[in-house]
């Protein structure tokens, strides 16, 4: 496998994600190859330095949407029947791998 | 005006005319029980849904957006639309991962939004200063040094971040930072895991590019 090969796959290789044959080929290039090595090795760093990130925390916890709020306290609100993915104007109901 | 709270180890929901005092939060219910509660009009129900997921919705918006502020006003959003939407939700996938997919379509939303409004305004999101809590909020480093360089080393990455465009943003703070699967990322932005994976490989060699100096530089972690 040419370096640009492996290159181009180092970041599912990183995730796990390749097939087997094609993974333990990579492996076999970094354990040869200073520069794709070094090129990993960046890589993961985007990783650490994106996971070293604080996670931000909600500025009233559990105070929950005001707007909401609003309509709970106006009366029953019957959610209505639409994708996840469908714009706020449509009402016709469709569906999609995540609903 | 109502308010949910929660007060010695109990939520309350209160209005001027009523109050409904509910389960403690540790009492975990299944998923589809708590999203059949909350398909009935149950606040106390909503109540519990918001607080599990509330925190993930603002980092991720948060991160997208690039503000604060920003973020909790779409978080408020987002959870009006989970209320509105949650009777189309029939579980395909987990119910974060569906929450996730309303976050991210909200977020690209407001970055419209504001693209427009620069248009006319000249006063782009990703041009404000970055609040505060973006950058602080992780175990207090060993010294004052250490956190001066965590600091920098986080506003330098968020900025790499926002100059990234929308589409390999979101795959990488999905991936990266919030810690969901390829698979769970293509249901979250309504793409094939393939599309995902070619994303995430171009994003992360454009931090890598973005970031040399800092990785090259010095230990980043």
């Amino acid at each position: 496998m040419t370096c640009q090969g492996v290159q181009e796959r180092l970041s599912e290789w990183l995730d796990g994600e390749l097939a087997a044959g094609v993974s333990r080929d990579v492996s076999e290039h970094l354990g040869e190859c200073e520069r794709c090595t070094r090129h990993a090795e960046q890589l993961r760093a985007v990783s650490g330095l994106l996971g070293e990130l604080s996670r931000l925390e909600p500025a009233d916890a559990g105070a929950g949407p005001l707007a909401l709020q609003l309509e709970l306290a106006g009366g029953a609100v019957v959610p209505a029947s639409r994708c996840c993915s469908a714009p706020s104007s449509q009402g016709g109901r469709t569906s999609c791998r995540a609903c | 005006v109502s308010k949910w709270f929660e007060r010695d180890g109990r939520v309350t929901v209160g209005t001027t005319e009523m109050s409904l005092e509910a389960r403690p939060l540790s009492g975990a219910l299944p998923e589809r029980d708590l999203v059949a509660s909350c398909r009935t009009g149950d606040a106390e129900a909503f109540a519990r849904l918001v607080r599990l997921h509330e925190a993930m919705v603002v980092n991720l918006a948060g991160r997208l957006l690039g503000n604060v502020e920003e973020a909790r006003d779409v978080a408020q959003e987002v959870f009006l639309q989970v209320y509105r939407r949650l009777a189309a939700f029939e579980g395909r996938s987990s119910l974060k991962t569906w929450i996730y997919r309303i976050a991210v379509n909200q977020c690209h939303n407001r970055r419209r939004f504001w693209h427009r409004r620069r248009r006319d305004r000249e006063t782009p999101l990703d041009e404000r200063q970055l609040a505060g809590p973006l950058l602080a909020g992780l175990p207090t480093a060993a010294s004052p040094f250490d956190e001066t360089l965590r600091l920098e080393r986080a506003r330098r990455v968020q900025a790499a971040l926002l100059d990234l465009c929308f589409e390999h943003r979101s795959v990488l703070v999905l991936r990266e930072i919030e810690g969901l699967s390829c698979e769970e990322v293509a249901i979250a932005l309504g793409v094939p895991e393939g599309t995902v994976k070619s994303r995430l490989s171009r994003a992360r060699e454009a931090m890598r590019r973005k970031l040399a100096g800092l990785i090259d530089g010095g230990n980043p972690r």
